[in-house]
């Protein structure tokens, strides 16, 4: 074994955590590492590679979390990572996490990993669901069976068995790994000795040949393409079905001496299922289950904004008045209070309805609801050229458009990815609700939540649309390729809830800190100061020539105001910020309390006494519709790996966002008069 | 007949898998292969199914669905499934052979679990099979289908 020695002669070891999707992979890393990943009940949460540390006795253990695969034959992005991390050289062991709950499917990719050669330490999680079921594992076979490796039952969600567990890798790294042997039919096995003879022959440095041998059995792309030899006199077709029903029939074997009770249990799901994937219900209840989400998100969201407003007018009033004592200069004094804190404090009134919405969101992604509305959306996604799978990022656009682009990844081809980047920001994330929220307020106070919840459903209606004409322009076909595990529904558990709503937050406060605050500046300066240096009049400021240069495009949806030009150019920073810029514009110290909204409402008359809720209604289609924020753009372009589409993608958002503004505004005039 | 046409609540026994190869991979890895036994848990009217496998749950599309073969699971386990003839004859002759039938039907679950290794089954899986009960008049769908998955053994 390759141990690592650092400088406090402490050893030092890589073990790669690797199982099924949904297994529990990340519950066991934050476990081990004390790390706060976000975990949830579906599968494909994890798309990225992460490393943590721990420590047991003298050993120092890097451990490194992978996305769930089913097996090492891998196609989508986030499995080739999961393959490369098993393969690679710096990983000493494998904690293989198998989800004792359906251990058959699970040991799988166990056999496969055996034959790596690599040490390896099953944690075998979820046996309390194992128990609930009244199932039971014989521990003693199982190991025996296995190839005698450590088998540790754990449990990642309560932190039982995760001392075993180490002391296991530890120790089963030291020893090294004992040949595994599974037996194929004759001639297959024959094959595969043949082929690891080459293989030790060409590349003598390999550990696992046997295992590349039987990929290269099983016409495993890459690894012929890594490892040219002449084997078409061995591998004249590719065996892999054969290969794959040996493993199965092992494992059949298996399952058949070490698991006892099977199936007495597993009705409550099916019950569950039956309801909410209903044929027909099934659409209409998700819709209503979003619906409630954001009817949460607004109300209780609201009710609970009065406290973070006291304390908002309590600080902005007491920092105004240390300011005079203090005979601070004029300018910095209006900076402070105009500028930062009007812009980042009117923003940081909102976390209550941010907070609601993703704990609400936290819940419907740990129940296991997710994966189902796959499968429920799957017909209405099939007809734009979308498998239901790529209905799951669009979901996790509600919460913040960054991860949902990153979780594009789960998608099988690179074409349904681009598509799904491409629609995703159309659905309203949390940056956007403030926005709502505002308006709405301001304009619509008989019907705020309603306003605010049409622009979801537009969101969601324009997002499946754009995907129908893409594949009508594309000549696309319907896409029933769906293929998507069902995971047990569960009660959420409080940590996990815990440890997504408080990473949400985390973010928001550390994007009110840093993105909106230094917005904030910037735009307090572009107000204040013209050519001539620092202006009384906002109206000759350098913003105001700016946005005056956008009036012309943006009249005809209603928009013509050049305060609204700078507040939407400010709002590609992030979508706050366009509620900060009205603050900072017209000096509202929280936007989002009564008086700040009459403040604004009145600004905003004075100035353009024909702005009503028409004009308003607009404003929040613009703000739906346009570009997305800068992190955003900078994720779709990491992701899609050109800039071409990625500036593409903005036009089309640009175009789109004016071109329905303007319908609604100039049809809707008709009926406002 | 295909998954696609199964009732939901029905208990059927997988015959091949005749879809892309990359989704064939996927499928097998996740446990549907030759021989195993799924239960059709829900469908929509036209479109996804969920089924239940190896004691996991997934939900498949229409595409996929139709492209799984499967005989009901209660009856015809040893007389339903003939597969093994070679890829050249794969044309001409679909009609089951006595011992072949015999040989490698789906039942032998026990014959399987009690040898001592694997039992080989290389007869049953050796090349893409096809169906007693399909007759004759689907030999020209069958061999399309055939070939095509051939190819993607290749």
């Amino acid at each position: 074994m390759t141990h690592h020695t650092n400088d406090n002669g402490k050893k030092h070891i890589n073990v790669a955590c690797i199982g099924n999707p949904n297994c529990g992979k990340t519950t066991l890393f934050n476990a081990l590492t004390g790390s706060r990943l976000k975990v949830a009940n579906w599968p494909g949460v994890t798309v990225e590679r992460m490393e943590g540390e721990t420590s047991y006795e003298d050993t120092r253990i890097t451990i490194v979390d992978t996305p769930g695969i089913y097996s090492l034959t891998c196609y989508t992005i986030e499995e080739k990572v999961t393959r490369q991390c098993a393969m690679d050289d710096d990983i000493d062991a494998i904690i293989n996490v198998v989800d004792a709950s359906s251990l058959e499917r699970n040991l799988y990719l166990t056999l496969q990993l055996l034959e790596l050669g690599k040490p390896i330490v099953l944690a075998l999680n979820m046996m309390d669901v194992v128990k609930e079921r009244g199932m039971e594992i014989d521990l003693h076979r199982l190991p025996e069976m296995l190839g005698d490796i450590p088998i540790v039952p754990v449990s990642a969600a309560r932190r039982t068995g995760l001392d075993i567990l180490l002391h296991a890798v530890i120790h089963h790294c030291e020893e090294g790994m004992e040949d595994y042997i599974l037996d194929y039919p004759p001639q297959i096995e024959e094959k595969i000795q043949t082929l690891e003879g080459m293989m030790q022959e060409s590349y003598p440095d390999h550990s696992s040949a046997r295992w590349h041998a039987i990929k290269i059995l099983e016409d495993d792309e890459e690894v012929k393409k890594e490892h040219p030899m002449s084997v078409a006199h061995v591998a004249d077709r590719s065996y892999e079905k054969e290969i794959i029903q040996s493993k199965y029939a092992y494992i059949e074997k298996v399952v058949k001496e070490t698991l006892f009770h099977k199936n007495k249990k597993t009705a409550s799901t099916d019950k569950i299922d039956r309801l909410l994937t209903h044929p027909v219900w099934g659409i209409p209840l998700f819709l209503l289950i979003m619906c409630l989400v954001f009817f949460l998100t607004f109300t209780v969201g609201d009710a609970l904004k009065g406290v973070f407003e006291a304390g908002l007018d309590i600080f902005s009033g007491t920092a105004a008045a240390v300011l005079e004592e203090l005979g601070t200069m004029g300018w910095l004094q209006s900076l402070i209070v105009e500028g930062i804190i009007a812009g980042v404090g009117g923003i940081l009134t909102f976390i209550p309805n941010i907070f609601i919405l993703f704990l609400a969101l936290a819940v419907l992604e740990d129940s296991g609801y997710m994966a189902r509305v796959a499968y429920v959306m799957d017909s209405v996604m099939g007809k734009v050229g979308l498998s239901g799978k790529a209905f799951l990022p669009m979901i996790l656009g509600f919460g913040c458009t960054v991860p949902a682009i990153m979780a594009t990844r789960a998608l099988e081809t690179e074409h349904d990815r681009r598509k799904t980047m491409l629609v995703t920001p159309f659905m309203s994330c949390s940056a956007r609700l403030p926005v709502y929220v505002l308006f709405s307020d301001m304009f619509f106070p008989d019907c705020a939540a309603l306003a605010a919840f049409s622009m979801y459903v537009v969101g969601m209606i324009i997002a499946i649309l754009a995907a129908l004409v893409i594949n009508r322009l594309e000549k696309g076909k319907i896409n029933d390729s769906l293929l998507i595990e069902l995971p047990e529904y569960k009660r959420p558990n409080a940590r996990t809830i815990r440890i997504y709503v408080w990473n949400k937050l985390k973010d928001y406060l550390t994007k009110a800190g840093t993105t909106i605050f230094i917005a904030s500046i910037v735009i307090w300066f572009v107000l204040n100061f013209g050519f001539g240096g620092m202006v009384e009049d906002p109206a000759e400021s350098f913003g105001a020539g700016l946005g005056r240069l956008l009036v012309p495009l943006l009249a005809p949806a209603g928009l013509g105001m050049w305060q609204i030009g700078v507040a939407l150019l400010s709002g590609i920073s992030a979508k706050e910020v366009v509620v900060s810029s009205f603050a900072v514009l017209f000096g509202v110290a929280n936007a989002n309390s009564e008086a700040g909204m009459a403040a604004i409402v009145e600004n905003i008359h004075q100035l353009n006494p024909g702005f009503g809720p028409l004009n308003a209604y607009c404003l929040m289609l613009f703000c739906l519709l346009y570009v997305p924020c800068v992190a955003t753009v900078a994720t779709i372009k990491k992701e899609s790996g050109s800039w071409k589409f990625t500036l593409k993608m903005m036009v089309f958002q640009i175009v789109l966002a004016w071109a329905v503004s303007t319908l609604v505004f100039q049809v809707g005039s008709l009926f406002v008069g | 007949m295909t998954l696609y046409e199964a009732q939901k609540g029905g208990s059927y026994c997988i015959e091949g898998l005749y879809v892309e190869p990359a989704i064939t991979r996927r499928l097998q890895a996740l446990g549907l292969n030759d021989g195993t036994v799924i239960n059709v848990l829900n469908r929509k009217k036209k479109g996804a199914l969920i089924i239940q496998v190896r004691g996991t749950r997934l939900a498949l599309g229409k595409h996929i669905s139709s492209s799984i073969e499967i005989s009901d699971a209660a009856d015809g386990t040893d007389t339903s499934h003939v597969s093994a003839f070679g890829k050249e004859k794969a044309g001409d002759s679909i009609a089951p052979k006595a011992e072949q039938s015999s040989k490698d039907g789906i039942a032998p679950k026990e014959e399987r679990a009690s040898g001592d290794g694997i039992e080989p089954k290389a007869e049953r899986s050796s090349k893409d099979g096809t169906f007693q009960q399909k007759g004759q008049e689907a030999g020209a769908k069958g061999e399309g289908r055939l070939q095509n998955s051939d190819t993607s053994y290749k």
